[in-house]
């Protein structure tokens, strides 16, 4: 297939056989803030995983910032997430609560601000070769939330399909391109005479269709998938979602989700990443998730989401989450704990017994 | 039978684009009845926003009512005053004007009368309702000060009444915030106590809730509940989300390209669905999904009226299609006193077929989701 | 009708069969009907709708062909410097002044008009000054255009070159332009008879192709981070192709709007110029609109009758540059404005 991806294959699984390049730079930033606060306490790094070897991606004590005139505000803070190689992790959260942020980040769309975000063992935030940043772009791709604002407009099918293909001259002649095109275009349930069309000349479901073509013609190993159901009808909302499942499947790539509705990613994730303003709240296996959900906010989202049964829904009640709820205090404050195997809970001390009391109630 | 509120007979919409004049609206009769919550349901391109702008004279301007009325009060809003109007490309669309002695044509000040005051909007994106360069406060006050004549001092009262009432906390100090202060949910609020204020007759909710964050959303739709309970409006809510209209719609319509295909009470549609259309957007709800098994959807797309609809608009897409689908349009079957579907199955002609397996097992999927959903019913 | 009939037939054949059930086609429920869209198909039928649009490519057209064929069509010398003006014309009691005849359509300039006007064909003056004119425009049109564009696209994009160009902008805009010029053409008058016309493009395009590049960066800023765009780094499209398939395509209908201003623009400009003299010689058989327009309103300076206008008494004299100036620039102008409407795809639907 390419030129340009036998050039470099830095990032390729193996390469770096450990977390040494990642704690490397996690310990000069540490020096760093000891310098400037000599109180400074180094944040427990701790992975996700049983074999840390499985991640194809790390997200280590991370932190990303915009700066708005002379404000800094912060996004996420003290990240830490492992994505499994071959996994589809569901991260759902509201609008505003840091999850297109953490997305973005990982193809360098978003500046990291602090930490280290590893593929492979190889970390691709901050400043990095320009060979490394050129393999991140052939082998992560994203699927954009609205379709109608991710297209160009004034390109036809055809060129918008072909972009990254051409962007790195993945493809021997203009047949090759044409066939690989051609090829896409039937894959995800469209027609080779929609080439020649225009974006507006699709329907929303049929766009999102031409999206996911452009990212999938690319093999990537990675997918973002950044909400990619959220602006379309419920009806079609399923298309999309096998889609993508089944290009995971056939060519074993590890997937992001984002959404910000759980009933949606029970289907298609392996795990899930419950975040609330900018924190990693609960973390689990999607059918765990669903029986045993400990976080309120957690439960929050899953009493929403709305049933279509006028009879059980005339008796619902609404659990609000109020943020205000947990009493943390500076000597027990919150982490991220394993609560089960592979069931991580954001909780303090005297959070964590109860929820251990839930537990033990319900098996 | 109670007098509608609104009554629709047998409404054509056209629209001219790309130089040629389609019919979006084909054909619907509609009433709707007093404090009741009317739900249309259907997928982009139904028409279903069409169909209701015309309740307030706000078509496009390449749109145009070619037939039917719409009786409101002792006004037929689907009158327009002017014999013919120019639309966009040169073209002369003239319009009969009905006989004489029926209700008078709408005016613009008869439109005045109605926007707003008697039939408010609310629409998916909260800003195209709210100005951002005045404070929430300012706006509310205005169309207090406009609509029932109070004084600046009476009116600030009244509007921070009215954000207590949509529950916007600590709203007398929130009365001067501008709207980019707020998040969506809160001025999706906002816009509902903007509507408020106007004491209507009729809201409707254009998706209201669509850009929202589903805790958000369940909290604005209970919202609007509580305040219709208290208001006594009546309610028509817009949305492609079936899901979502089962806790507040009483009655529901079900909308495919440019018809109301199946029509009656909430109960009728949640467990009696009739049309395969409707079928297919309650098996497509991930709600009610089992995981293990693909999740089903509609395949294609909704028509684009680009070329002449012939027969029932839905055959291309529909897995039950008769023949007769693809050539002849269905009459209204009535199934009971308020349950009427638009489809050639329930012809006594047609032949018995196996529902999609949501559908046979409905309740038993209903109860599972509730169980998985953590949903806590008080019994 | 006939096709209401030609269904009634179908049904009427397919009666056994009317109710079975046949199901969906994967390839008729993904076909799109509309007609396949083409931009620039769509701005030019878009163009066409106003039939002033029309009236102004005629009129364009009459000029363009006029600058061309005009002078032939009477063989009048521009300026014969071997012979004198009164062997060259008439009497001179009557100071070369006549009224438009079968021989000079336009009629005649006169001695108030400066001593290089004197007596020369008005006719053939105006069509070889628009010919240059216009010349001159387009050149200069030309060359703001695809610096001013460069430029715009670049400094748009690469947020590094920001700072840089905002200074170059603010020091370009003090510039006191006009005291430039004549500083310039102080410097550059012996040359005029050899380089006139490069010295006078290079006095309109020295700086004006700030205008479009600024318009084009401000344009650029608002687009450059939309969702499409971000789509396109992420798989990896080079800038080039960023700025020629990502941002310039969204900006046709300005860029235009603003090209189609550019060359009456300057045929203005020139004509201001020469109101303070920058210009070329009719000695040298170089005339502009601009020069024609200037010796009928200012007269010659320093004779007796300087400060008195020659169309003043000979209307012909005003009437002839105008007859060709104003349409030449209001069909410019409003081909411009209507082809930007035609080239924005929300007109199209």
């Amino acid at each position: 297939m390419s030129k340009v991806i036998n050039h470099y294959n830095r990032l390729n699984y193996g390469t770096v056989k450990d977390e040494s390049l990642i704690n490397k730079i996690l310990d000069a930033e540490y020096e760093k803030d000891l310098k400037k606060d000599p109180q400074y306490v180094k944040s427990k790094v701790q992975g996700q995983l049983k074999n840390p070897d499985d991640a194809i991606v790390k997200f280590r004590d991370v932190r990303i910032s915009f700066k708005m005139g002379p404000v800094e505000r912060i996004v996420v803070d003290h990240l830490n997430l492992d994505i499994k190689r071959g996994e589809i992790l569901g991260l759902v959260g509201e609008s505003g609560s840091g999850k297109t942020t953490i997305g973005r980040a990982i193809n360098r769309i978003n500046d990291v601000t602090k930490g280290v975000i590893a593929y492979n063992n190889v970390p691709i935030s901050g400043k990095i070769e320009h060979a490394i940043e050129r393999e991140i772009k052939t082998k992560v791709q994203m699927v954009f939330q609205d379709p109608s604002a991710s297209l160009n407009e004034r390109a036809n099918v055809d060129y918008i399909i072909s972009e990254g293909l051409r962007a790195f001259h993945l493809y021997h002649d203009e047949q090759d391109r044409l066939n690989k095109v051609m090829a896409m275009i039937e894959q995800v349930g469209l027609r080779p005479e929609h080439l020649k069309r225009f974006p507006h000349e699709f329907s929303g479901g049929q766009r999102q269709r031409i999206g996911i073509a452009r990212c999938m013609i690319m093999n990537p190993e990675f997918v973002i998938a950044d909400e990619p159901i959220s602006a379309l009808d419920v009806s079609i909302r399923a298309q999309v979602l096998n889609l993508i499942k089944d290009f995971k499947e056939r060519h074993n790539m590890t997937v992001l989700f984002i959404a910000h509705d759980l009933s949606v990613v029970k289907y298609i994730s392996d795990r899930i990443a419950v975040i609330f303003a900018g924190k990693i709240v609960e973390l689990a296996p999607a059918q765990e998730m669903f029986d045993y959900p400990l976080h309120p906010y957690t439960i929050a989202l899953l009493s929403a989401i709305p049933i279509p049964d006028p009879k059980i829904e005339s008796k619902k009640k609404i659990q609000v989450y109020n943020p205000q709820m947990h009493q943390y205090t500076k000597d027990d404050l919150p982490e991220l704990v394993e609560i089960r195997p592979g069931h991580f809970v954001r909780a303090n001390k005297k959070e964590l017994a109860e929820y251990q009391k839930v537990l033990g109630g319900k098996k | 039978m109670e007098k509608p509120i609104i009554s629709v007979k047998d409404l054509i919409v056209g629209f001219y684009t790309h130089g040629k004049k389609v019919d979006v609206i084909r054909g619907v009769s509609l009433n709707v009845y007093r404090g009741e919550t009317l739900a249309i349901v259907g997928e982009s391109g139904s028409g279903k926003s069409v169909f209701t702008k015309t309740f307030t004279g706000m078509l496009d301007a390449n749109g145009y009512i070619k037939q039917g009325e719409i009786l409101f009060d002792d006004m037929d809003l689907a009158k327009v005053a002017k014999k013919s109007r120019s639309l966009k490309g040169k073209e002369k669309i003239v319009l009969e004007n009905k006989d004489s002695n029926g209700p008078k044509p709408m005016s613009k000040k008869d439109w005045l009368k109605i926007r707003g005051k008697r039939i408010a909007t609310i629409f998916q994106d909260p800003m195209t309702s709210l100005n951002p360069l005045f404070s929430i406060g300012f706006q509310i006050s205005e169309v207090l000060i406009k609509h029932h004549h109070m004084t600046r001092k009476q009116a600030k009262e009244e509007a921070i009444k009215l954000l207590e009432k949509v529950k916007i906390p600590d709203a007398a100090r929130r009365y001067r915030d501008f709207p980019f202060q707020y998040s969506g949910g809160m001025r999706q609020r906002v816009v509902i106590a903007i509507a408020l204020a106007c004491r209507p007759e009729i809201l409707i909710c254009d998706e209201p809730t669509t850009a929202l964050d589903v805790t958000v959303q369940n909290q604005i739709l209970d919202l609007i509940k509580e305040l219709q309970q208290e208001y006594k409006w009546t309610t028509i809510f817009i949305t492609h989300d079936l899901g979502v209209v089962a806790n507040v719609a009483s009655r529901i319509a079900v909308m495919y390209g440019g018809q109301i295909v199946e029509y009656g009470t909430s109960e009728d549609i949640f467990y009696r669905p009739a049309h395969p259309y409707t079928w297919a957007l309650l098996s497509s709800l991930p709600q009610l999904g089992v995981k293990g098994e693909p999740l089903s959807y509609i395949p294609g797309n909704p028509p684009t009226f680009s070329s002449e609809i012939i027969g029932d608009a839905y055959a291309p897409r529909n897995k039950y299609a008769l023949k007769i689908d693809f050539l002849k349009e269905s009459p209204m079957f009535q199934i009971s006193e308020t349950h009427f579907a638009k489809t050639w199955l329930l012809d006594p002609r047609a032949p018995k077929i196996e529902k999609p397996v949501v559908i046979q097992e409905l309740t038993k999927r209903m109860a599972a989701a509730a169980k998985e959903l953590k949903r806590e019913v008080e019994e | 009708m006939e096709e209401a009939k030609r269904i009634n037939d179908l049904i009427v054949a397919n009666e056994a069969e009317l109710f079975t059930v046949i199901g969906t086609s994967e390839e008729e429920i993904e076909r799109i009907d509309s007609a396949p869209y083409s931009f620039w198909r769509a701005s030019f039928r878009q163009l066409f709708k106003k039939p002033f649009v029309i009236v102004c490519f005629i009129m364009l057209f009459l000029v363009v062909f006029f600058t061309i064929f005009g002078p032939m069509m009477l063989s009048y010398e521009i300026y014969d410097s071997s012979t004198t003006t009164a062997e060259r014309f008439g009497d001179p009691q009557i100071g070369y002044y006549q009224f438009p005849t079968a021989d000079h359509w336009f009629g005649i300039c006169g001695k108030n008009m400066g001593a290089s006007f004197e007596g020369l064909d008005l006719w053939t003056c105006v069509w070889e000054g628009a010919r240059l004119s216009l010349l001159l425009a387009i050149v200069v049109s030309l060359i703001n255009v695809i610096v001013g564009l460069t430029i715009g696209a670049l400094w748009g994009y690469f947020k590094w070159l920001d700072p840089i160009m905002l200074e170059i902008r603010n020091f370009i805009s003090n510039v006191p332009t006009l005291l430039l010029y004549i500083l310039l053409m102080n410097v550059f008058i012996d040359y005029m008879e050899d380089y006139g016309f490069f010295i006078i493009v290079f006095l309109l395009t020295m700086f004006s192709w700030m205008g479009l590049a600024t318009i084009m960066r401000n344009q650029i800023i608002i687009i450059r981070n939309r969702e499409y765009n971000i789509a396109s780094k992420t798989l990896g499209t080079s800038s080039s192709n960023m700025i020629l398939h990502n941002l310039l395509p969204y900006l046709v209908s300005i860029i235009v709007t603003v090209v189609s201003g550019e060359i009456p623009g300057v045929i203005s400009a020139e004509v201001s110029l020469a109101f303070f003299g920058l210009s070329f010689d009719i000695k040298n058989g170089d005339v502009t609109l601009g020069q024609v327009l200037t010796a009928s309103t200012q007269g010659a300076t320093g004779t007796a009758s300087g400060a008195w206008a020659p169309w003043l008494t000979n209307w012909y004299l005003l009437l002839a540059p105008l007859v060709v100036l104003v349409p030449l620039t209001i069909s410019f102008y409003y081909i411009g404005f209507a082809l930007a409407d035609a080239t924005d795809p929300r007109t199209h639907r």
